[in-house]
């Protein structure tokens, strides 16, 4: 390998660099690398390890952070936030040199402003090479770069109208300021000013029609108008033409219920599901539009539709018991008893037993069972404490209906102990029958 | 720039070593516990990290390996010569052979994909930073 430029030394001799990579055997490779570059192998740490790597991060502040994109259970990605704490994105070093190679692995770390993503095991001077490259850039920017930056400092520290002069004066530093025409954008989108914002953004895309700030910069200001058939409309151009990451996938989902488009709703899971991380927001807002999916296929009696999505937000959610109340209330309310049955039975192991478990069991079981079992179920579920108020309410009724009204009294009584609120409903009932 | 993505793309490019024996001792080069990991993979040579290797520069080599090359597996033999070593920490070694003898066919599809991957990864990268300049 040859040497860099005496420059790229000395600009490296200065700075310290963080290498979090497992493998001791990568690991060796890049330190070297750096040393042969002019890093002094004392600015050099390694860690192996998520908590080391952001205990150094916080002590040492390297500018250069090399990173697996997997440590462990953590994602490398993580510590660029950590890095980024301390130095401006635009000019510190951000590498992911990593086995994994999905594009939604790599627009994870494009979002999280990267500098260069390098596939393991490496194809000759791989890393050297986009390494020098990346110094290079950063080393010497350009007028331009400085003053987005400049402008970034700015918004940083919420100063929004110089920021702002500070990106309508890059803009005519360069032919084609697309960065500038973003950042002014974002700061029309603080300001709630929506037309202008999307004004900025598609002057950037006028420029590049694909750019993917601006196109997704356009994307989240209808978001913000509640413009979704123009949002629908626009995520299409960006899965069609860029990896979807996980910030973005909820909005599509959001865009995708609010236009009634539930059919795309299935690309959009497939994506979910081949996504590395998500976050317990995500799921939530998946589950919840594939439920939206599934009731208004339900509405629409076509069954089989509604199950299509039923199921694929039990996956989604791991069967949690509060999704599969939710489905199995909507299909006994559809009187679509056998099938609420088989999603009782989806009820997770650790989750059998629960007081959930015992309301839902009771709600299915009052279609089937005789009135004597339904009763000696109720019964049990009260005075084990595990009745909820509406289930207490819908007992006490059966039971009024079943000429009861003793054992009524007895449950209005316990029930009442637990839910002191509802004691005018429960006797409500009571006197109704009277 | 676009990508023509539909986010699922995913290429695999895994090369795993079976057996490795110095040709030139007459013996495994380490014993069969020994951890080894490839590092780089280029033209005709392959470097790799290997444990407990005995081994000196310009001995002969054989190699066996699985290849994984998307989502085919294809089973890898070569014979070559170590043209670089390292000694590093804990009696592990880093190796480069250049191989004489191979399947040049399978060879070329893995290190092309590779550097289709590579290519992959610094175009998304690029289109969705584009940091103009």
């Amino acid at each position: 390998m040859s040497h860099p430029d005496p420059r790229i030394q000395e600009y490296l001799s200065e700075l310290s660099a963080l290498i979090v990579e497992p493998s001791n055997a990568f690991a060796q490779v890049i330190h070297s690398s750096l040393v042969q570059f002019g890093m002094k192998g004392d600015k050099i740490f390694n860690a192996n390890s998520y908590s080391d790597a952001v205990s150094i991060i916080g002590q040492m502040k390297p500018k250069i952070l090399i990173t697996e994109y997997m440590i462990g259970k953590h994602f490398g990605l993580a510590l660029i936030d950590k890095q980024d704490e301390h130095h401006d994105p635009l000019f510190r070093i951000s590498i992911i040199v990593t086995k994994e190679s999905s594009d939604n692995a790599v627009a994870e770390a494009a979002e999280e402003q990267l500098d260069a993503y390098i596939v393991k095991p490496f194809s000759g001077a791989d890393f050297q090479q986009r390494f020098l490259e990346t110094v290079k850039r950063k080393m010497s920017p350009s007028t331009y770069l400085l003053k987005i930056r400049e402008g970034k400092e700015l918004l940083a520290k919420n100063n929004l109208a110089e920021a702002m002069d500070c990106f309508e004066n890059a803009k005519t530093l360069t032919p084609k300021p697309t960065l500038a025409n973003y950042y002014l954008g974002s700061c029309f989108l603080q300001q709630k000013k929506y037309d202008s914002a999307r004004t900025e953004f598609s002057a950037g895309r006028q420029h590049n029609p694909l750019h993917y700030k601006c196109l997704t910069g356009e994307f989240d200001s209808l978001i913000l108008e509640n413009k979704y058939k123009e949002a629908y409309e626009l995520s299409l151009l960006i899965r069609e033409n860029f990896p979807v990451t996980s910030v973005r996938l909820g909005k599509f989902f959001v865009a995708t219920v609010y236009t009634e488009h539930f059919n795309d709703l299935k690309a959009l899971y497939e994506l979910f599901t081949h996504l590395d991380y998500r976050t317990p927001d995500l799921i939530n807002l998946v589950s919840i539009s594939l439920l939206t999916a599934g009731r208004y296929f339900l509405r629409n009696r076509k069954l089989s539709e509604a199950l299509e999505f039923f199921e694929m937000g039990s996956v989604a959610t791991g069967r949690d018991i509060n999704f599969l109340e939710k489905i199995i209330d909507d299909l006994l309310k559809a009187n679509e008893i056998q099938t609420a049955e088989k999603y009782l039975k989806l009820i997770k192991s650790d989750d059998l037993g629960s007081s959930k478990h015992a309301q839902l069991t009771f709600k299915v079981s009052r279609f089937s069972l005789n009135p004597e079992a339904l009763t000696e179920l109720g019964r049990k579920m009260v005075f084990e404490g595990q009745a909820s108020p509406e289930i207490l309410k819908i007992f006490v009724a059966l039971l009024i209906k079943n000429g009861k009204k003793t054992l009524a009294e007895s449950v209005i009584i316990k029930g009442c102990e637990s839910f002191p609120n509802i004691r005018k409903d429960l006797y409500a009932i009571l006197e109704k029958a009277n | 720039m676009s990508l023509k993505a539909g986010g699922l793309s995913k290429m695999t490019s895994l090369f795993e070593i079976k057996e490795i024996k110095n040709l030139t001792g007459n013996a495994p080069l380490s014993p069969s516990d020994a951890k080894t990991e490839v590092i780089t993979c280029y033209h005709n040579e392959i470097t790799f990290f290997i444990e407990k290797a005995k081994c000196a520069l310009d001995h002969l080599i054989s190699l066996k390996a699985k290849i994984e090359i998307n989502k085919d597996l294809f089973d890898f033999e070569a014979t070559g010569k170590i043209v670089e070593l390292t000694a590093l920490e804990n009696n592990a070694f880093r190796i480069k052979i250049k191989m004489t003898q191979l399947d040049k066919k399978v060879w070329q599809k893995f290190i092309d994909n590779l550097n289709k991957t590579q290519d992959r990864a610094d175009k998304i990268l690029a289109a969705m930073k584009d940091e103009d300049s």
